[in-house]
């Protein structure tokens, strides 16, 4: 068992801010290491998780819209074009644009045991 | 809970006993039981004193911790979600909160509410006073707008269960490429329990639903994730033939118990067969209107797909986009779980459930040989319209190998499961593809 002797404020550290009752999440760093990480952080997960970001891809032209629109719809306070820039090409970056596939293979967790060796899956 | 792949990590790690099964991880590791009563967990006192041990600390709010809850000291990066009520999901968003159900988890013929999905769009309602809660009807085609509580709509109108499947409209998401925005729904974005409430109808008609009445729109008290209060999070409907179906419920039970909280407790409304964004949660008001709801999310592109198919990655104008009703056909199959190895001499029983949207399954077939060739399976008659239906049959495989099993249902029209992902839309709803599974034969 993989225990981490914490304090007991962080055991009992309950409901971020807007999360739902009834919910229990451990606030972690889900965002991955990189130029523009913690501008990311600060900025994107004022009212959403960082899973709802982190779960996304697209290229930089896609992020810039989807960055825009928390602002224009979604009552994101407005950021300067540097801050944006630095967002937009951290998320490019990172949560780039999916591989074209019709439709892709199943991904690992859903495969049998292969009696054969097997190439390290591409993620 | 991220952590669905039981096996692969560390066998002794907490996380994995908490995926199996939170409940009895619970009991295993603390003692702790459930109670139905307070629906919190509560540790007897030598669970206590273990847990307590293993931390090294005492727990004065012990009493207060949920059951199913690792405690976050003992967490996992990123796997320590844990949701009242529900056992299994994986958890795509925690705010909002966004949990889908692994495939594995929804072979019930109807699907028990700890594996119900949840999609919030903003923060649930707290402190609620069941017997204070009212439901509001109004609006422009509302002929005398009435207030209820929930005892007065139990008193006043016949009560009504029925087995009903709600799917997510971006159940499948995850799938399209180029990628698009949203929660990156895989294959759990569906149940089928069953409500208890009263016909949608027969409350709208106690008010009186006038001739120009066009849409029923609902309005919940869940609130906006910004935390502005001026803002709802989701204001949907349904036009007024969908609403005055016999199958459109204004419903306080799931599977014989109050609604779970994140499924809308303590009233919602349900109305099968669309994308379930229609199927209001936490339910406060509900206007009758002479025109298309022009709630939140009621306009393109949410719950929209392009009017004319459209090549994938098009940027699609909002007038050129067409809000989703019906659901398409669709199937999963519950058993066996993708990823097990099967003995060559046995056969391979496969089941699951097939629906449809607003028509039925005429028929599910599988292949196991990418599409070349299909066999039957048995269709079980729906429990009433809009429930899944349930579909069972079995594989003897030809020899040794890898072999994916694919599911593809057939409604009453004849339209079946693409084999490919269907049509990209800018937002990535409607993926019917079939589902597969994958077994090794030894």
């Amino acid at each position: 068992m993989i225990i981490r002797k914490t304090t007991l404020g962080i055991l009992l550290s309950i409901s971020a801010l807007g999360m739902s009752p009834g919910v229990t999440a451990q606030t972690t760093d889900a965002f991955v290491e990189g130029t523009g990480r913690d501008t990311v952080q600060a900025t994107c997960t004022r009212c959403h998780s960082a899973t709802l970001v982190t779960q996304n891809s697209g290229s930089e032209e896609v992020w810039r819209i989807r960055v825009k629109l928390m602002q224009t719809a979604h009552g994101m306070p407005a950021i300067d074009e540097p801050t944006e820039a630095t967002i937009v090409k951290y998320l490019a970056t990172h949560y780039g644009q999916k591989a074209a596939a019709r439709r892709a293979a199943l991904k690992p967790e859903f495969m049998p045991k292969n009696p054969y060796s097997q190439e390290p899956a591409a993620d | 809970m991220n952590q669905h792949d039981d096996g692969q990590n560390n066998p002794t790690h907490i996380d994995t006993l908490y995926a199996a099964d939170p409940i009895a991880a619970d009991r295993q590791l603390w003692g702790r039981e459930t109670s139905a009563l307070s629906r919190r967990g509560f540790l007897k006192k030598s669970g206590l004193v273990a847990m307590s041990t293993a931390i090294g600390a005492a727990i004065p709010f012990a009493r207060f911790m949920p059951s199913g809850l690792i405690p976050a000291a003992f967490a996992a990066e990123g796997s320590s979600t844990r949701i009242e009520g529900k056992e299994g999901l994986i958890v795509l968003n925690e705010r909002p909160l966004n949990a889908e159900t692994p495939a594995h988890l929804l072979d019930d013929s109807v699907t028990p509410s700890k594996y119900m999905f949840v999609r919030n769009n903003g923060v649930p309602p707290e402190a609620i006073d069941v017997d204070n809660w009212t439901l509001e009807i109004a609006g422009e085609s509302c002929v005398n707008p009435l207030s209820f509580s929930i005892a007065e709509l139990k008193q006043r109108f016949e009560e009504v269960t029925l087995q009903l499947q709600l799917e997510c409209g971006g159940n499948g998401r995850s799938e399209f490429v180029p990628a698009t925005s949203g929660n990156q729904w895989t294959t759990g974005a569906i149940g089928c329990p069953t409500f208890t409430g009263v016909r949608l109808r027969d409350v709208l008609n106690y008010c009186g639903v006038g001739a120009d009445a066009e849409y029923v729109g609902y309005y919940g008290a869940d609130t906006h994730l910004s935390g502005d209060p001026g803002r709802e999070p989701i204001s949907r409907g349904v036009p007024i033939a969908k609403a005055l179906e016999r199958e459109s419920l204004i419903a306080w039970k799931m599977n014989g118990e109050d609604l779970p909280l994140q499924n809308g407790y303590p009233l919602r409304l349900v109305c099968a067969g669309w994308p379930a964004s229609v199927s209001g949660k936490w339910l406060k008001k509900l206007v009758v209107r002479n025109q298309v709801h022009d709630g939140e999310k009621m306009a393109a592109p949410s719950y929209s797909v392009p009017k004319q198919p459209v090549a994938p990655g098009s940027r699609v104008p909002n007038e050129d986009m067409k809000v989703i009703e019906s659901m398409p056909v669709k199937s999963l199959i519950t058993f066996p779980k993708s990823g097990i190895t099967h003995d060559l001499r046995e056969r391979l029983i496969v089941r699951g459930h097939a629906w449809a949207g607003d028509d039925q399954v005429s028929g599910v077939y599988l292949s196991i040989d990418f599409g070349a060739t299909w066999l039957p399976t048995g269709v079980n008659s729906p429990a009433n319209r809009l429930a899944w239906q349930d579909f069972s049959g079995w594989i003897q495989f030809p020899q040794p190998g890898y072999y994916e099993i694919w599911a593809r249902a057939m409604d009453m029209q004849g339209r079946s499961q693409p084999l490919v992902i269907p049509g990209w839309n800018p937002r990535g709803y409607l993926n019917n593809t079939a589902h597969r599974i994958a077994v090794q034969v030894v």
